[in-house]
């Protein structure tokens, strides 16, 4: 068979396109082509590190910027179409000092914020979710002297959040230190609930229970130990639902110097 | 009443709710920003030109044919707007591979993974034409009919670029150590 055909068939193979029988063709193939056995392992390989990259959160105040920027009419002359014009306000894209500035101006009221709880009946900037309630802890387990290499647990418990929503996120956020920062996203759309994962390669339960417009949350999370630079950092954990901090725990890991 | 269904949203802000847009913001923000910072891979510049997909869809909502899926014309739209920034930018063999001091991916910020960053490194080596295939079926797992339908490309083609995308991707994570034989 020639290669350019061979090729092909990787690349279905890659895709679950192949059946059974052209899968099994295509081992005998490999068997006997050095060559195109090593490029199938690294194609591969490399589709496998592309499908472990994480999806990127945007900007939380992006649709903020969005929604403003349609507000303002562009060509007021016009009356031709059936929907109003609008112009761009594009200030935003030109200054991006402004952009910087404001940017670190959030960083530091989010980080301020952090350290508390933040009292529900706040005003929210997406989600209308009112009447939060519960509390929000974190359960530590073998976090006294960690080691590099090493696994270790966290376990995080709430009360009870009164949803009145149809739809509304939960961020469970585990800040273990600024290079590692995990992020699960629970969705809750008034039928059904789903998860998903953004702690590539650990492991972690999340339970979730619900009747009614209550939410009951529980969640656990291990991470390892990577990075030398997180020894005796505070980290923390922390529960968001929407743009809505609902509350956080710091923890210290403690390392002796080796 | 839930209003989910995309046409039905795009109607409701022809004739004047802005909120729907707003819904259809909340809806496709993530998957579009996602695109468009894996086209230009700076946060900055994917938040300007998110930003600017959305107000175009918005400004052109009376050229969407409600047949057809909303996410894949403003995919369209969000590819378009990618492109013509890498081009206004002259960046497409410039763009910077590693970011300022002091600057770091949220890949990086996730837990430091040197894999992610050659992963990032490579797919800014390879042209924007096969990088953006790359992006819809790995990173967004679209179907090669969505595929089609965005691109505006036969099925068939777009199989074949996305093979020699792969392919040349391949080899250039070959070349950087990042995939050995050992």
């Amino acid at each position: 068979m020639i290669k350019s055909k061979i090729i092909k068939l990787i690349n279905r193979q890659l895709d679950g396109e192949l059946s059974e029988k052209e899968a099994a063709q295509l081992s005998q193939y490999l068997k006997q082509d050095q060559e195109m056995q090593q490029f199938f392992n690294e194609q591969e390989r490399m589709i496998s590190y592309l499908n472990a990259v994480p999806e990127v959160d945007p900007p939380s105040d992006l649709k903020e910027t969005i929604i403003s920027g349609i507000t303002e009419p562009a060509n007021p002359e016009s009356g031709k179409n059936k929907i109003p014009v609008f112009e761009i306000q594009s200030w935003f894209t030109r200054n991006r000092l402004r952009i910087i500035i404001s940017h670190a101006a959030l960083l530091i009221i989010g980080f301020s914020l952090s350290a508390y709880l933040i009292h529900p009946s706040q005003p929210q900037r997406v989600l209308d979710i009112s009447q939060l309630s519960g509390t929000i802890g974190l359960e530590q387990e073998n976090l006294v002297e960690p080691d590099f290499g090493q696994t270790y647990n966290l376990k995080i418990y709430s009360g009870q959040i009164d949803l009145k929503q149809n739809q509304t996120q939960v961020w469970i956020t585990f800040k273990i230190s600024p290079e590692m920062v995990f992020k699960t996203q629970l969705i809750y759309d008034a039928s059904q609930l789903h998860f998903q994962v953004f702690m590539p390669s650990r492991t972690e339960n999340i339970s979730l229970q619900t009747t009614e417009n209550i939410l009951s949350i529980s969640a656990s999370g291990s991470f390892i130990l990577l990075f030398k630079r997180i020894i005796n950092q505070k980290s923390e954990v922390q529960i968001e639902i929407g743009n809505v901090q609902l509350g956080s725990e710091r923890f210290e890991l403690v390392v002796n110097q080796q | 009443m839930i209003r989910n269904d995309d046409s039905e949203l795009v109607k409701l802000c022809l004739a004047g709710d802005k909120l729907s847009f707003g819904l259809l913001v909340d809806k496709y923000q993530k998957p579009i920003f996602n695109i468009i910072y894996r086209m230009c891979h700076n946060l900055e510049d994917a938040r300007d030109i998110a930003q600017r997909v959305f107000i175009r869809a918005f400004q052109r909502l009376d050229t969407f044919d409600c047949n057809k899926k909303f996410f894949s014309w403003l995919c369209r739209i969000a590819i378009n707007e990618s492109l013509n920034f890498l081009k206004q930018q002259k960046k497409m063999v410039e763009i910077p591979v590693s970011m300022p001091i002091g600057e770091k991916g949220p890949e990086q910020m996730l837990d430091g993974n040197e894999q992610r960053e050659q992963m990032r490194k490579a797919l800014m080596e390879i042209e924007s034409k096969y990088r953006i295939l790359i992006i819809l079926k790995h990173f967004q797992n679209f179907s090669y009919d969505q595929m089609s339908e965005i691109m505006h490309l036969p099925v068939k083609t777009i199989k074949s670029r996305l093979y020699s995308a792969r392919q040349k991707l391949g080899q250039i994570l070959v070349r950087n150590g990042m995939i050995s034989y050992d």
